[in-house]
């Protein structure tokens, strides 16, 4: 018995929508990165070179300087995680669609299909592609169509 | 023209070599001998303050470090590299320990005992600062001599055990030491650019007094007869 060819499940939905994830996951981990190396060497830098002596480093920022990176180290990867996931979503939702309807039009061109273009239910492009639907639906109504 | 050129590479010259001599040339000397001495020097208070003086006498002058529970330390910056200048070489006296085995607040650990009558530091630098590696010449009781132990703070901070024992106690003392090699004892691996030294007599763990006496520090200098 013939097992059912599992589709794959693409992770972006074409090369605009990887691109666009990429720049909003750069807008979002790149300030943070900075932001956290800022923090950790230079004020902390800062501070040791005006304490001087490496036991009160030691005794003063280090502690600190251990807690700030634990709750980084913690913090920092999942805040990149929600941006990657939010940011997934999001851009999914408007570009997702993108390469459907240029397909559904494409066919309508061609003359392969009738009818309305469907689009899932919170996609980005319902207004348009509502409007779109109308257009199709006057076409079809008028004589020469 | 010809004469306008010389004079700048006349002046360059002697810029140069100016420069050359104040950072790297020529050993840098703390006899203590006059009431501005401290003026380069950073005082960093931690805890309480030490009080430190100058006291200038006819035969020279000294640091005086008297701790009373405090700790705080005097910083000098100075920047070489100790394979090219390895040597340092003070003199110290010790006129009062602090008493370890007599706190009563602590609870008597290691770190509890972290106080020293006298301690010469020698500070590298890093531009990330949990990499900020010391070495310190201490004077201490019971330690013998030359024995090095890490730092109940930091494994950065090598204490190097420089004077022993407390025959020598209210005795001016002369140490010489080579920095680049002490480094490399302590630390497994060649040292990097010193970025300052210091002084510290503290009794802040101990909850006691000290008192230490400091002069005649040299530093950036090579010792003709040490073979590196």
């Amino acid at each position: 018995m013939n097992k059912p060819k599992n589709k794959r499940k693409q992770l972006f939905a074409n090369k605009l929508h990887s691109q666009t994830v990429f720049l909003v996951f750069i807008a979002g981990a790149l300030p943070a990165v900075i932001t956290t190396i800022c923090l950790y060497y230079l004020i902390f830098g800062v501070m040791a070179d005006q304490l001087s002596i490496p036991e009160v480093i030691a005794y003063n920022i280090l502690p600190a300087a251990e807690k700030v990176f634990l709750i980084l180290a913690i913090a920092l990867p999942i805040s990149i995680i929600v941006i990657l996931i939010i940011a997934h979503k999001i851009t999914f939702a408007i570009l997702g669609p993108f390469d459907r309807i240029i397909r559904e039009l494409d066919e309508h061109l061609r003359g392969e299909k009738k009818g309305h273009i469907n689009l899932r239910e919170g996609d980005k492009f319902l207004p348009l592609v509502n409007r779109v639907n109308e257009l199709l639906d006057r076409l079809e109504k008028t004589p020469d169509s | 023209m010809k004469k306008n050129k010389l004079s700048i590479v006349f002046l360059v010259i002697v810029f140069s070599f100016t420069c050359y001599s104040y950072t790297y040339g020529l050993p840098k000397w703390f006899p203590f001998n006059n009431d501005n001495a401290l003026n380069e020097w950073q005082e960093k208070i931690f805890k309480n303050r030490v009080l430190y003086i100058v006291k200038t006498e006819e035969k020279g002058g000294y640091l005086s470090a008297k701790s009373e529970q405090a700790c705080s330390s005097l910083l000098y910056r100075i920047k070489f590299h100790p394979k090219k200048f390895p040597m340092i070489s003070w003199q110290w006296k010790v006129s009062k320990f602090p008493e370890k085995g007599t706190n009563k607040v602590a609870k008597g650990g290691w770190l509890e005992k972290d106080d020293y009558a006298a301690r010469v530091y020698v500070i590298f630098p890093s531009w990330i600062f949990f990499k900020i590696k010391c070495i310190e010449y201490i004077w201490d009781e019971t330690l013998p001599e030359g024995t090095i132990i890490t730092s109940p703070y930091s494994r950065n901070i090598k204490l190097i055990v420089a004077e022993s024992g407390i025959k020598n106690k209210n005795k001016w003392v002369k140490e010489e030491r080579n920095i680049y090699q002490d480094y490399l004892k302590a630390f497994g691996r060649r040292p990097g650019w010193v970025g300052a030294i210091a002084l510290m007599t503290d009794t802040d763990n101990t909850l006691s007094t000290a008192e230490a006496q400091y002069t005649n520090i040299k530093v950036r200098y090579k010792n003709e007869q040490t073979k590196e």
